[in-house]
């Protein structure tokens, strides 16, 4: 839970602190992460709703700051799109690598495996696997977003 | 108990920089964050919140899409 919170806590004042447009979109998406996080320990229904709403409302929400918003809000959409297409691949490659390892069904790899990635197999650390996933690709895309900008 | 303290700094805050802020388009993005405040909130202080935590969160984003279509149409107009 403590991660979580770490989580909700950095995607707030990264949003608060941070002026550039690219990093203040993917703390944006860092927070609905974490919001997202804490309905998936209750349900995973919910999960899925809020994500959908909100995931939603942050696309429309975006077209029309990038349509209508000042210079500081400017952010190319096909950057974006590429960007988004970087997170996507490199969250889902990192999680189904991690996924793999941590399987007992892998003798071969078992020696190796640390304990956290037998919790990952049994599905235990999944939310927090998935979200130091994204959270790695989200400073990525960042990165490699803001670098195209400039 | 984080988690509830992290949602009331988040609630107020975007209430504080949406109220200061004369821009429709900064209302509809803190008002995204009042609602994922709330939500945090809601799911601490009440964890069988559950369907109707869902229910006030579509509610609050039909209100955001709302303030963004009508911000879009009154800078349209301003631009005529």
């Amino acid at each position: 839970m403590m991660w979580i919170n770490g989580l909700l806590a950095l995607g707030f004042f990264g949003v608060l602190f941070l002026r550039s447009p690219v990093w203040s979109w993917c703390f944006e998406l860092l927070i609905l992460l974490a919001t997202v996080l804490v309905f998936w320990q209750v349900s995973i229904y919910l999960a899925v709703c809020v994500l959908t709403f909100h995931g939603l409302y942050l696309v429309q929400l975006f077209k029309t700051m990038n349509l209508l918003g000042t210079t500081s809000e400017r952010v190319s959409t096909r950057s974006w799109v590429q960007g988004l297409m970087i997170v996507l691949v490199l969250s889902g490659a990192l999680g189904v690598a991690v996924f793999m390892l941590g399987m007992p069904s892998l003798k071969v790899l078992s020696p190796l495996t640390p304990t956290d990635l037998v919790e990952v197999a049994n599905g235990e650390a999944f939310p927090l696997l998935l979200s130091v996933c994204l959270l790695a690709s989200l400073l990525i895309f960042g990165l490699v977003t803001e670098r195209r900008r400039r | 108990m984080i988690s509830l303290v992290l949602g009331v700094v988040i609630v107020f805050l975007s209430l504080f920089r949406a109220v200061i802020s004369k821009s429709g388009l900064v209302w509809a993005r803190e008002f995204q964050r009042l609602y994922l405040g709330l939500l945090v909130m809601g799911m601490m202080i009440l964890p069988h919140w559950e369907i109707y935590s869902v229910i006030l969160d579509a509610t609050g984003i039909l209100v955001g899409l709302h303030l963004l279509r009508a911000d879009v149409q009154a800078q349209g107009e301003a631009n005529e």
